[in-house]
């Protein structure tokens, strides 16, 4: 019956994100109910709108029913979401790095410099490379999770990840390099805001990206090229793309993220 | 009759783990062999009974298993672990000190 097919379709939308065996138990054991529901209310001489209408009342609000699946589940639904998060802070890192090594082999081989150079230092790369895509992923875990004094939420969780970026900073970091994790942390955090001010990635990453260039134009150590210019250019570059490649795999995140809920219904 | 609905939600466990403890049974028969007994006077949600009977379960109250009903139909049966045994012994114990309690400050008015 359609309208059963519809009430556990209503359920299963809701239920967050679990595994798939467990939203296929459910919407099979809620169906065999609903079949249930209907043979009864047939036999009283009930036709279409009103076994349909029987049916509604007595399963319930599906929302709510959703809803207590979900606390059933939150210890599931918790540790799949902060598996898969994990898993998108480490694709996002490693899209950040392949970036930036590229960049710099790139250089290194028109300068005329040995390869291995570009793949120095790299727990200080580490630290570096992965304050955009903290920043960026924050800002939007923020957006998504803090319904309520979201503001005062966004602006802890954020200060957590910058305080985490600073402690390997201070690990790893030589003086002079020590604050540029947190301008790329605060740049990817500016694109981010932007994104959701513009809607477009493209100008959002270019114009986040801009602070990294200016700091870069001021003397930040590069070793890579010579003069300031071309390392606020090469940084700004790099800082664009990487941005653009946290965001589209957010994006990505963002999709599976649905498709899993709205799967096996 | 029908009760509140937070009233008969909050006793929905004890419900389950009693009918259970006595035979298997999948949620529709729960939920019939309750209003039978009650003689209609329970009467809640039916979508409501499953997310109860999940948590029992994952609580290690219960344990399910799909088999073929009578009706030639797969449907899930639900039966008590031996945790949740003790679970139904403990529930009803307590919920016959609450009702002797509620009903001593009820009578005596």
């Amino acid at each position: 019956m359609a309208g059963n097919q519809q009430l556990v379709e209503q359920v299963m939308n809701r239920l967050g994100v679990v595994r798939s065996s467990t939203r296929i138990d459910i919407a099979r054991e809620l169906s065999a109910h609903l079949e249930d529901i209907v043979d009864e209310e047939c036999s009283p001489g009930l036709t279409g709108d009103g076994i349909a209408a029987a049916v509604r009342e007595r399963f319930g609000m599906p929302e709510e029913i959703a809803r207590d699946f979900a606390d059933a589940y939150r210890v599931e639904r918790w540790a799949i979401y902060a598996a898969a998060v994990l898993g998108l802070w480490a694709v996002s890192f490693l899209g950040v790095w392949a970036t930036f090594i590229s960049l710099k082999a790139v250089i290194c081989a028109t300068l005329g410099r040995p390869l291995l150079t570009a793949f120095s230092h790299l727990g200080l790369q580490f630290t570096n490379l992965s304050s955009p895509s903290l920043g960026y992923l924050g800002a939007r875990a923020a957006e998504r999770h803090f319904r309520k004094r979201e503001f005062v939420k966004a602006v802890g969780l954020n200060a957590f990840l910058i305080v985490l970026v600073f402690a390997l900073t201070f690990h790893f970091a030589q003086p002079g390099h020590r604050s540029w994790p947190a301008v790329a942390f605060l740049c990817a955090s500016l694109a981010r805001v932007l994104q959701g001010l513009g809607g477009k990635m493209l100008p959002a990453a270019a114009i986040g990206a801009l602070p990294v260039a200016v700091w870069f134009w001021h003397g930040a150590p590069f070793t890579l090229v010579p003069g300031a210019g071309q390392a606020a250019l090469v940084a700004w570059v790099g800082m664009t793309l990487s941005f653009l490649i946290v965001a589209s795999f957010a994006g990505k995140f963002e999709q599976w993220l649905h498709r899993k809920v709205c799967a096996n219904l | 009759m029908s009760f509140d609905r937070e009233l008969l939600k909050g006793s929905i466990t004890l419900l389950v783990l009693k009918l259970l403890s006595e035979r298997e049974m999948y949620g529709y028969q729960i939920i019939q062999e309750a209003s039978r007994r009650s003689e209609d006077a329970f009467q809640f949600k039916e979508g409501t009974l499953y997310p109860a009977l999940h948590l029992l379960e994952s609580r290690g109250y219960l344990r399910s298993e799909w088999r073929v009903a009578k009706s030639g139909r797969e449907r899930k049966y639900y039966a008590l672990t031996s945790k949740g045994r003790k679970m139904a012994a403990k529930s009803r114990g307590e919920w016959k000190l609450f009702t002797k309690a509620v009903e001593a400050v009820l009578s005596n008015g």
